[in-house]
């Protein structure tokens, strides 16, 4: 039987921004908390986090006075007018009257009108004001927004907002974990499997599907012949196999180096043909289809004494994709494989 | 009110309506020598102050009928031992009330009207079982008995009433005008003494009257061999006692040599005693809360299941046949969701229906949302929401109730294992002494007589409880019989209850029969969904009049409406709020416009209660006697009054104002 | 069988506080938080078969409420909710109706429950969200059964999930509102998900 961490339990409870929401002011609290989560994921469904650089406020004003902010604003018929291009800051109130308002500035939780629940995000961290505390908003998988982060019920999509939003800068703590050095210039050994489960993980919270939850799952990989890491299954029985090789070198405290290129990546896609073709030709209710991922930390001319890089040696791999063969892209199982290249810390 | 159309299968009886009243020589009626009243159908109230003698006169009345006047004291057991029992009693009662002048002379004479019969007779307060005079008209003819003695003249007015009754004995009818038609001045709740409510059970809904004296004598006999096996077991172990005592002082010198065991013995089976009567207690106080939990369960299952349909009356008023999902996947995808076709005429049918406000299916015309109708719809809805609310509070108010009392019920059964416990050990202590005494001769004589006696006491004990247990089955199956012919008539009788028991306490009432162990049968009256045995919520006065509407309904339920009998009430209105004194006259009036007769007496003073019942039958149903007119009045009775006229009067008018 | 009417209102309840912010609400977070919902009352002591409805899990779909589904496809014919690319909402018509039935005692009741699933799903992404919620004993169960079909709330695996619950009521102590249980219980259970310890 499955057993808790009270410990950790009991530090999540403190740490609850809704918790203390409820805790301060009741239920009202709870359900104001409710409505505030809902406008921060509706402005940020109508304009992406990334376009703002600066703050964003957004606050719901408790009690029952009509105060009236200081700063100027704008009136907000619905959180869908707000669009694009709104500059680097933006602050939204809604009134107890139920107004909302918008102001294309920051403004610090001071200078709100009375009483509120305040949800701020800056310098890409997400918090909470809540009775004079500020709690953070949970974020396991330590993506860019838990508010903002967008969801795809498509593979290929997922996979991109992956590579751009947390791989390429080794942004999430498994991956930059996988790196010998702080520079990100050579692997530690065996990275695959680090990268399979940052990939894992950055799928589980944001592949979704109207008709039905998309199950995503490790699996045990015990050799060559089973080169799936990574099982997607969506509604309707739609199900995605992937295969993660990487590509670079990677060394450990030893003199010894592993080197991979693009011969890995070929070899990793033909074994995930073969696979399919061995185990699934007669699994007829399934629509399986195979996808290779490749993690490149390809560095031009480097070594275990490396310690820096610049742009030329850091990037030179940036954009030179492997050459497949035509006839196993051709295949309607598989997809075409993804190679997600991991920039190094450059001088 | 209308009577029962019952169709159960058991006779109705007919019950003696008194017709005429007499009396003579009373010495309390001191204005006149002789005080006489017609008393027609309806209501026949003896107005008066207090002191005036109501409550002598209604005595009297019964006392013609019955000849007997109950004994306060005394208790109910069996109709033929009541009778037997009270029939030296009314001597006691009149010699304080008529003077030594008066005792030869004074006498009561009643007419009373039973079935085709008319029995007029003549009684003296002072001679039992005897009858001056009596006559009896059948069919036009009347046949005097003046040739014969007093005591034939009451066996044939006793064999003539019993034939016309339809009842077995004429116990049974003393029992019924004493116990259940008369509502006196010691106000004794009939729902209250359950001896009397199992008699009247079997005399009035039981399939066989013979079984009602069986079932008293049954109950009888129980009660005494129990009470004798109880008091042999006494008998068995005060011996012991002494055999003990005797055998300590044979061992001499013992400490205990002076304790006194059957004190100890006593003690410990009042402890036992007490427990029990706490068990009993929790018990009952746990089945009232459990019914009256399932009362609102019920309840709530019954309104649950209104609230999902009228919900689901909303859901299915408001469907726009457009946004079903198979036309909207019909319209959407250009093509028949049913049969598949593609063709444009197809199509074109079902958006032609829709837009027609047509099912395409079965082309029935689909009414618009009708937003009243969606409104009034809510409106039940929240109104049933409330009294579900209403129903979950009560319930959850009965469930920590019935938690309570299953604790105190535990914690006393088990206290009554250790009483139990403690009271068997200290018999087996005092039993289990080796007889050491047959050494000395004399001593051991005594020792040898005190056991055998300890032996046949244990016997004759045996021989108690068999019979007893015996009776108990005889009884118990008359009970179970009467149970069943009661429940069988529950739904004729339970509504006539209701019907005069609410109009007089605007709450839903409702009465249901119980099994008590030992106690026998009960009624248990409900208030709302409280059962009366929290009777707190009940004044006194609105339980008297409770309780005579539950008379009034086993009259009307079990008595021939050709010869209903009179229903004697003795100034009931107590301190009723003056809002129930309207309602209690407005019951007592409809009792006697239904075609039922009441003598009742009552204070003559500013009451609602009178005037309503006056309103109600108005002059034909109802006649007022001033009673201040029979007797003399006290100087302070005499100086208002003026304040007695303006109140008859008051009554008088309200009395032709109908 | 008629749809109980408390599965209009969690219907409504769901759809209307997810809201549109992520494009709308599926077909399986709303059985889910329907699901959660009725979990944390019976974390408040109330027997599951007080829920009004009850819930499997088939290898299709688990959670599945049946009534929440047929709720659902009546809400839609009567123009209460809508579908945008398949995902659902709420519309004026169907806020209306909510804030009318939110009054009624039976709905007003739940509304503890309901507001802990959505405070719960909300403070995480949905697909998260999900994840932790099938991380619950009994949804685990059903998953390691091999989809084998079984109600929910019955059954041995009930006895895991009171298990879980005293584990989770001690930790949590003082704290165990369903709003503060929900949150922190899936937010814990999210973590375990992603860990990847599978």
């Amino acid at each position: 039987m499955t057993e808790l961490d009270l410990v950790k339990l009991s530090a999540l409870a403190d740490a609850s921004f809704v918790a203390k929401a409820e805790q301060t002011y009741g239920d009202t609290g709870v359900d104001r908390m409710i409505e505030l989560l809902g406008i921060v994921r509706e402005i940020f469904h109508a304009v992406p986090y990334e376009s703002f650089t600066g703050s964003v406020l957004v606050a719901i004003i408790l009690g029952e006075d009509e105060a009236v902010p200081e700063f100027a604003t704008a009136d907000l018929a619905s959180v869908a007018e707000l669009t694009g291009n709104t500059g680097p800051d933006l602050t939204v109130v809604r009134l107890p009257s139920g107004d909302l308002l918008a102001h294309h500035g920051a403004v610090l939780v001071e200078d709100l009108p009375g009483p509120a629940l305040v949800f701020e995000r800056s310098d890409g961290d997400e918090v909470f004001h809540v009775a004079g505390e500020v709690l953070a908003a949970q974020n396991p998988v330590n993506l860019p927004s838990v508010f903002g982060q967008a969801t795809f019920d498509d593979l290929g999509s997922a996979v991109g907002s992956y590579h751009r939003d947390l791989a390429r800068a080794s942004g999430c703590l498994i991956l930059s974990n996988c790196w010998r050095d702080p520079k990100r210039i050579l692997f530690n050994p065996k990275p695959e499997a680090s990268m399979r489960r940052s990939l894992y993980q950055f799928l589980k919270v944001t592949l979704r599907h109207p008709d039905g939850q998309v199950e995503v799952r490790q699996e045990q990989n015990v050799d060559e012949t089973h080169p799936v890491d990574i099982k997607v299954a969506w509604p309707h029985g739609r199900i995605a196999l992937i295969e993660v090789k990487w590509m670079g070198k990677s060394a450990g405290k030893g003199p010894q180096v592993v080197d991979h290129n693009h011969a890995r990546a070929k070899a990793g896609l033909a074994q995930l043909v073969d696979y399919l073709e061995k185990n699934l030709a007669d699994v007829p209710e399934h629509i399986t289809w195979g996808y290779l991922v490749v993690f490149d930390g390809r560095r031009r001319q480097v070594n275990t004494e490396t310690t820096t890089v610049d742009h030329d040696a850091g990037l030179h791999y940036e954009d030179d994709d492997t050459e497949f063969d035509p006839m196993l892209l051709g295949r309607e199982d598989v997809a075409p494989p993804a190679r997600l290249f991991l920039r190094p810390h450059l001088n | 009110m209308a009577e029962t159309s019952s169709a159960t299968s058991f006779e109705r009886i007919a019950l003696p309506r008194v017709a005429y009243v007499r009396l003579q020589d009373f010495t309390l009626f001191s204005a006149d020598r002789i005080v006489e009243a017609d008393v027609p159908g309806g209501v026949f109230c003896l107005a008066g102050a207090n002191g005036l003698g109501k409550s002598t006169f209604l005595t009297a009345v019964n006392y013609a009928m019955t000849g007997i006047v109950p004994r306060p004291t005394l208790k109910f057991d069996s109709p033929a031992e009541y009778l037997k029992k009270n029939l030296s009693y009314a001597d006691d009662y009149f010699t304080g009330r008529i003077s030594e002048a008066d005792r030869e002379t004074c006498e009561i004479c009643v007419a009373m009207e039973i079935g085709g019969a008319m029995l007029t007779l003549t009684r003296s307060p002072f001679e039992v079982e005897s009858l001056r005079d009596l006559s009896i008209e059948r069919g036009g003819s009347i046949e005097s008995f003046g040739d014969e003695d007093g005591e034939t003249r009451e066996r044939l007015f006793r064999e003539a009433l019993v034939a016309e009754s339809g009842l077995v004995s004429f116990d049974q009818f003393v029992f019924l005008q004493l116990l259940v038609l008369t509502f006196d001045e010691r106000r004794h709740l009939l729902s209250w003494d359950s001896k009397v409510v199992e008699q009247a059970l079997y005399l009035l809904f039981g399939d066989d009257r013979e079984q009602a004296e069986n079932a008293a004598k049954a109950r009888r006999l129980y009660e005494q061999q129990d009470s004798l096996a109880r008091n042999t077991q006494y008998q068995v172990t005060r011996l012991r006692s002494q055999l003990e005592d005797l055998r300590r002082v044979v061992e001499e010198n013992s400490p205990d040599d002076d304790v006194d065991l059957v004190a100890q013995f006593q003690g410990h089976e009042a402890v036992r005693d007490e427990v029990d009567e706490r068990v009993k207690r929790s018990e009952e106080l746990l089945s009232d809360e459990q019914l009256r939990l399932n009362d609102d369960v019920a309840a709530q299952v019954e309104l649950r299941s209104e609230y999902e349909a009228t919900f689901a009356n909303i859901m299915k008023g408001t469907h726009d046949i457009s946004k079903h999902p198979i036309v909207r996947a019909a319209m959407d995808d250009r093509r028949c969701e049913i049969c598949g076709s593609t063709n444009t005429e197809s199509v074109a049918s079902i958006s032609h229906s829709v837009s027609e406000s047509a099912c395409p299916l079965c082309g029935a015309q689909l009414s618009a949302v009708d937003a009243a109708a969606e409104a009034k719809t809510y409106e039940r809805l929240e109104q049933i929401d409330a009294q579900l609310e209403a129903l979950n509070e009560s319930a959850s108010s009965h469930a920590d109730a019935i938690r309570r009392y299953k604790d105190e019920l535990e914690s006393a059964t088990s206290d009554l294992d250790l009483a139990e416990q403690a009271l068997s050990d200290f018999m087996v202590a005092h039993e289990g002494h080796v007889l050491s005494l047959t050494a000395e001769d004399g001593i051991g004589r005594i020792a040898q007589h005190l056991e055998s006696a300890i032996q046949k006491g244990l016997e004759q004990k045996e021989v108690h409880k068999k019979k007893r247990d015996a009776a108990k089955k005889h009884w118990a199956e008359a009970q179970r019989d009467v149970a069943a012919s009661y429940t069988a008539a529950e739904d004729d009788f339970i509504p006539l209850f209701q019907d005069l028991a609410e109009s007089f306490l605007g709450l839903d009432l409702s009465i249901a029969l119980e099994e008590r162990k030992p106690a026998g049968l009960q009624f248990v009256v409900s208030v709302g969904s409280s059962t009366r045995r929290s009777a707190n919520d009940v004044s006194e006065s609105q339980r008297y009049f409770i309780d005579i509407a539950l008379r009034m309904a086993l009259c009307q339920y079990v008595v021939r409406p050709d010869s209903p009998g009179t229903l004697l009430i003795d100034t009931p209105e107590g301190s009723l709020d003056i809002a129930y004194e309207v309602r209690a006259g407005d019951m007592l009036g409809r009792f006697g416009t239904g075609g039922r007769n009441i003598l009742i007496t009552a204070n003559i003073n500013t009451s609602q209660l009178l005037l309503e019942v006056a309103r109600t039958c108005g002059d034909d149903r109802m006649r007022l006697v001033r009673m201040t007119e029979w007797t003399e009045l006290s100087d302070v009775q005499r100086a208002s009054e003026d304040l007695f006229d303006s109140a008859y009067g008051a009554i008088e008018q309200a009395l032709g104002s109908r | 069988m008629e749809t109980p009417s408390v599965a209009y209102f969690d219907c409504l309840y769901i759809l209307s506080a997810l809201g549109s912010g992520s494009g709308g609400t599926s077909h399986s977070e709303l059985h889910d938080l329907g699901y959660l919902a009725c979990l944390l009352s019976m974390l408040d002591d109330k027997p599951a078969a007080d829920w009004g409805y009850s819930f499997s899990a088939t290898r299709a779909s688990a959670p599945f409420g049946r009534a929440l589904t047929d709720a659902m496809e009546t809400l839609l014919s009567r123009g209460a909710i809508s579908s945008d690319a398949r995902f659902l909402l709420v519309t004026p018509q169907g806020e209306a109706d909510l804030e009318r039935w939110a009054r009624l005692s039976a709905n007003a009741r739940r509304l503890p429950y309901l507001r802990g699933a959505a405070a719960s799903a909300l403070s995480l992404t949905f697909p998260a969200f999900s994840s932790g919620l099938h991380e619950e004993p009994q949804l685990r169960a059903s998953g390691s059964s091999g989809g084998v079909p079984r109600v929910l709330n019955e059954g041995p695996a009930v006895n895991l999930l009171h298990h879980h619950f005293e584990q989770l009521t001690r930790g949590l102590g003082e704290r165990r509102s369903p709003v503060v249980a929900g949150t922190v219980w899936m937010t814990y259970l999210t973590a375990t998900a992603v860990s990847g310890d599978d």
